[in-house]
């Protein structure tokens, strides 16, 4: 082979991951997703429990979206989530002198639904991607509106890409039958909240990929349960916790890549520390084990703890009441 | 936090970084090596976990709130 063939391939050769990476920036195809999930809580166990109300929450939540190219260098992104749940929710705890705390359950007869729709245009030029979103999720007595911007860069051997984003969200609540539960605000209330997000991720060799990111995040306004009681020295009291909260988080995620039995490794890792105290690890691991006709398997274990925030703690009576009378909690739409 | 920030930066300057040529990052087409696969499904158990736990964040920006948590 003469150098000219040998440098001609050679170019060909740099060109291809090029228009691969821009293929995998922006599709070249109309694309449409419809899910439907159904998922139940796991029912508190019967003698944690004061109220004889042990089932929980069931969820129906229908998902859609659509990618869109819009030119060679532009794609829009549209997703809509459509969530109604049902059923009952933990109300506050009590707990006597001398036993461990028992749950208290509102009733069975909360109903509420959930609207999510949020568009993304993703702009690419060369190694620059601009990412720009806004969301808006809407319930009976609660709506949140959020707006994002991202911007993603390659470097040169395009072995390494730095991404940064920020979002900022506001938030307002409105709780129903405030005018019976005099514990929850009987005005509307507000949250704010905005994140920041920056990340690292290089091909490691040709089998591995690693991505680190560091995030924080700040919220303030209005962050209680509205629904959510303490009881204290013998008096439910409403759900009162700090009004700014601080977060960071450090995220590494891996992906290994096995030739000989053609599958893929996701090693994924969240270290997550905020000023309530809470202070959390959450470990992913995935298997995607390709198989003949395009099927996949995908194994997958997800383990989590955290502790708890400063603020939560068991308030236990001093002295055992002569008799324990609970509200009554079985109107609609009562506790979320 | 420090001491894990420390441990990577150590990883990433060892000797587990080596030069991959253009041809040799096919591998890093396939679906399964995206760092979402499936971005529906991810949505999906962001925000279950979102309601459930008192930690959200990590690899993705935290995005709006809702009336779960």
């Amino acid at each position: 082979m003469n150098n000219n063939a040998l440098l001609a391939l050679s170019t060909a050769a740099a060109c291809l991951p090029a228009l691969q990476a821009k293929a995998q920036q922006i599709t070249q195809d109309f694309q449409l997703g419809v899910r439907h999930y159904n998922y139940q809580e796991s029912a508190v166990p019967v003698e944690n429990v004061l109220n004889q109300q042990y089932e929980r929450y069931d969820i129906e939540v229908n998902q859609f979206r659509l990618v869109a190219p819009l030119g060679d260098n532009t794609q829009l992104n549209v997703d809509f989530q459509h969530e109604k749940m049902s059923g009952a929710s933990p109300w506050y705890t009590f707990q006597l002198p001398g036993e461990a705390p028992k749950q208290v359950m509102s009733g069975a007869s909360i109903e509420d639904t959930r609207r999510d729709l949020s568009a993304s245009l993703k702009i690419a030029l060369d190694r620059d991607v601009l990412t720009l979103g806004a969301a808006r999720s809407s319930e009976d007595d609660y709506e949140s509106q959020s707006f994002s911007v991202g911007y993603a860069k390659e470097s040169d051997d395009r072995l390494t890409t730095w991404a940064f984003s920020a979002d900022v969200s506001n938030d307002d609540i409105n709780p129903v039958d405030a005018e019976i539960y005099r514990t929850r605000p009987a005005s509307e209330q507000s949250k704010h909240s905005n994140s920041y997000l920056a990340s690292y991720a290089r091909i490691m060799n040709k089998h591995w990929l690693l991505k680190i990111a560091l995030g924080l995040s700040r919220k303030s306004g209005y962050l209680s349960d509205p629904y959510k009681q303490v009881f204290v020295e013998g008096a439910l009291i409403g759900d009162a916790r700090p009004d700014k909260r601080i977060s960071r988080t450090l995220a590494v995620q891996n992906r290994y890549f096995f030739d000989d039995v053609n599958a893929a490794l996701h090693v994924d890792y969240r270290f997550y520390d905020d000023d309530w105290d809470i202070r959390s690890n959450t470990l992913d691991l995935a298997w995607y084990q390709n198989w003949d006709f395009g099927i996949q398997i995908v194994p997958s274990v997800r383990l989590y703890e955290q502790s708890a925030a400063f603020f939560m703690k068991p308030s236990t009576l001093k002295s055992e009441p002569t008799e324990i009378t609970l509200p009554t909690i079985d109107c609609q739409n009562t506790v979320q | 936090m420090k001491k894990i920030l420390c441990v990577i930066l150590c990883f990433l300057c060892s000797a587990c970084v080596t030069t991959v040529e253009p041809w040799e990052k096919g591998r890093f087409a396939k679906n399964e090596m995206a760092f979402e696969p499936d971005t529906m499904q991810a949505a999906f158990h962001r925000h279950v976990y979102f309601s459930k736990e008192a930690s959200s964040g990590g690899a993705t920006n935290s995005g709006g709130g809702c009336g779960c948590n």
